[in-house]
């Protein structure tokens, strides 16, 4: 006997590959832990370090600056930027959540669940360059035009979208009363009308026109004026 | 006698140590006050000349944990972060334009398919009811990309769940280890580099996105 136990040893091997899995993992942890916080400590350093250099020298730069002067300045920023606000009432649409308010400063005057685009596309068959996407647009716009008893002059796509032929004559386009009884022209073919699919009010079901409800088309109508701002987002 | 007159001398030395004191804090929060007033006056100059234009803009203010979608100074809606975190070089006091947005799941617009005339006598109206593209196809978990090496991570934000909730906590460690690795790398190569991870909520996080328009402006208040 040399005073190795090779019994032991033999017993040991059969549980070695569970041990040397368990081993593995634990070194592998081990490193992934010392990369991580090593990468965390240099990157806290770098960014430290970096920032804090440029916050000396705009602290040096502006300390020759008099805090009166900056005050001043914001002040001026301030009122230009309010005469940036809307005056009087003004409209904001939600597409998100399909509501129309009709606020003045930072007052709720009134919303209206309402229906926007719905943001699908058709192509024309006949050319296939040609495409129409039908979200409602975006961005800031102004009551260009109020139309009581508004008539639909049906554009190209909606005569591609039923699948049948584009007429000839503009009187064949003319369908009445299916823009409810008021409509607010906000540029571009864009109005804000009303419906008579009252119960898709709340989804994005149109082709970029706001769709509202009889009696709440008829108090916004009413609200707004010619250039009163209409934000939608 | 003599006691008290050393006791006095002593605390000569402990006077002038608290006037020196004194005076560096006040000298400091002077600079402070003038730094945070210059730094207001920053941002307002952003926002005035962002609002000079008719498009919506975003205002992250990270300090408050609030994002604005903005429009000619006006608050269009206003969205809750659950939770930020900011790492990178450099200071955020310039306005960022938005490059383009990254998903996984990027939503599809839907194509509306025109009936066949000679196969269906009666053509469906227009005013069907569709199904449409909305804020639900919307994705909950995306990276702004915006010019000047900045970006912006929106993740959402696992609530309420007891099993989801530490994937918040993994989801926000993961990050900073990718963000701390690729702010060692573009410290080597002198690339800037700005990361910002905005947890929201999920049905903020699609209605951001759904708001977002094409080139975006950005004006962060906060520092990395």
């Amino acid at each position: 006997m040399n005073g190795y136990n090779f019994g032991n040893n033999i017993n040991n091997n059969a549980e070695y590959p569970k041990r040397g899995l368990m081993r593995r993992i634990i070194y592998a942890l081990s490193i992934f832990f010392v990369v991580f916080s090593v990468i965390n400590v240099m990157a806290y350093f770098i960014q430290k370090n970096s920032n804090a250099a440029v916050f000396k020298k705009e602290d040096a730069g502006n300390a020759k600056k008099a805090a009166n002067d900056i005050t001043k300045k914001n002040k001026k920023i301030y009122k230009s930027l309010s005469s940036l606000f809307p005056k009087g009432n003004y409209i904001v649409i939600d597409t998100a959540k399909n509501i129309l308010y009709l606020k003045n400063g930072d007052k709720v005057l009134y919303q209206a669940v309402v229906s926007t685009g719905s943001g699908r596309f058709l192509i024309d068959p006949r050319n296939q360059e040609k495409k129409w996407v039908f979200d409602s647009p975006r961005g800031e716009f102004k009551v260009k035009s109020k139309i009581v008893e508004p008539v639909w002059v049906k554009p190209d796509w909606a005569f591609i979208e039923e699948g049948t032929n584009i007429p000839k004559n503009y009187n064949d386009r003319i369908e009445e009363g299916v823009l409810g009884d008021y409509a607010l022209g906000i540029g571009n073919g864009y109005f804000i009308h009303g419906t008579l699919y009252t119960r898709l009010l709340g989804k994005p079901v149109t082709h970029g026109c706001i769709r509202v409800g009889d009696n709440d088309l008829k108090i916004i109508y009413k609200s707004a004026q010619i250039g009163t701002k209409v934000y939608i987002f | 006698m003599f006691k008290s007159l050393w006791h006095w001398i002593m605390t000569v030395p402990f006077l002038f140590v608290f006037i020196w004191c004194g005076n560096a804090f006040s000298d400091d929060s002077n600079i402070q006050d003038i730094y945070k007033i210059s730094m207001e006056n920053r941002l307002l100059e952003l926002e005035a000349k962002a609002a000079a234009k008719p498009v919506t803009y975003v205002v992250l203010d990270l300090i408050s944990k609030k994002m604005y979608l903005k429009i000619r100074g006006v608050t269009l809606k206003e969205f809750d972060i659950a939770d930020s975190d900011t790492i990178g070089i450099g200071q955020l006091d310039e306005s960022y334009s938005l490059v383009t947005v990254k998903a996984i799941f990027a939503p599809k617009r839907k194509e509306i398919k025109p009936p066949d005339q000679k196969k269906d006598e009666k053509p469906p109206t227009t005013t069907q009811e569709v199904d449409s593209y909305s804020v639900e196809d919307m994705p909950s978990n995306y990276t702004l990309i915006l010019d000047k090496g900045l970006s912006i991570s929106v993740s959402q934000h696992f609530k309420g769940n007891f099993l989801l909730s530490p994937l918040n906590y993994i989801n926000k460690k993961m990050g900073r280890l990718w963000n701390s690795s690729k702010l060692l790398w573009s410290y080597l190569k002198k690339t800037p580099f700005i990361k910002i991870l905005a947890v929201m909520r999920k049905d903020d996080a699609r209605a951001f996105y759904w708001a977002l328009p094409e080139k975006a402006e950005f004006i962060i208040i906060g520092q990395p």
